[in-house]
């Protein structure tokens, strides 16, 4: 599954798009994530699939893309 | 007419221009029944950080996502406000201290409508659109920027 990462994510990951195995839902994908980048914890972020913005967890697909949002700075 | 071509894109490489603002000032003035315009302008501020000042802010952006937010938002305020006209345009990439970043642009036929609309819109953009900056200081040193209010 895709991951793209943007702000201050994406440098502190070293990337702004990462490879995972597929995860069934959002939530054990940001177990994984964490797990793999420990400074993911520090950030607070929110995660979109499929540019829909989510605010529980639901179910992936191998197919989908999901963004990693650090707090945004529009206006 | 309020509709907006599909895939359309409020977002502009580099600073917004005083030029750009005064032409779309202008291209509303065939619109018989608009009776008021409210419009708000962004301008990176130097804002000073542990003694070092802004010299630019370098936006990033989730285009499919910031574009889909941007549209579902002006569309709501359209309807809500009844609106004859609104226009949104955010830059990307550098924008130096002082120079315009965010354009909104409203017009009703009454002056109280485009009013909240234009409140509403800059604080719903604000809050719900994935656009990032980088706070670039004089020395080059750089955080990333966070909204607050």
């Amino acid at each position: 599954m895709k991951v793209i990462v943007f702000g201050m994510l994406a440098e502190q990951i070293g990337s702004s798009e990462i490879s995972v195995d597929k995860v069934d839902d959002t939530k054990m994908l940001k177990s994984v994530l964490i797990e793999r980048y420990p400074s993911l914890k520090s950030v607070p972020f929110q995660m979109a699939v499929n540019a829909n913005k989510i605010s529980e967890n639901i179910r992936l697909n191998e197919n989908d893309v999901i963004a990693l949002l650090p707090p945004f700075a529009g206006g | 007419m309020t509709e907006e071509k599909k895939d359309k894109s409020y977002f502009y490489a580099g600073a917004i221009t005083p030029e750009m603002i005064a032409n779309s000032i202008a291209g509303h003035s065939r619109k018989k029944n608009i009776g008021a315009h409210q419009i708000f302008l962004g301008q990176v501020r130097e804002d000073a950080v542990n003694g070092q000042k802004v010299k630019a802010i370098e936006y990033s952006v989730y285009h499919e996502l910031a574009n889909k937010e941007i549209a579902k938002i002006r569309e709501e305020l359209i309807v809500k406000h009844q609106l004859t006209c609104a226009h949104v345009l955010h830059s990307e990439g550098l924008v130096s201290a002082g120079e315009i970043c965010f354009f909104v642009f409203v017009s009703s036929p009454h002056r109280n409508e485009a009013v909240d609309a234009c409140a509403e819109m800059v604080n719903r953009i604000k809050k719900e659109v994935p656009v990032f900056g980088k706070e670039i200081f004089e020395n080059e040193t750089y955080q990333w920027k966070e909204n607050k209010d």
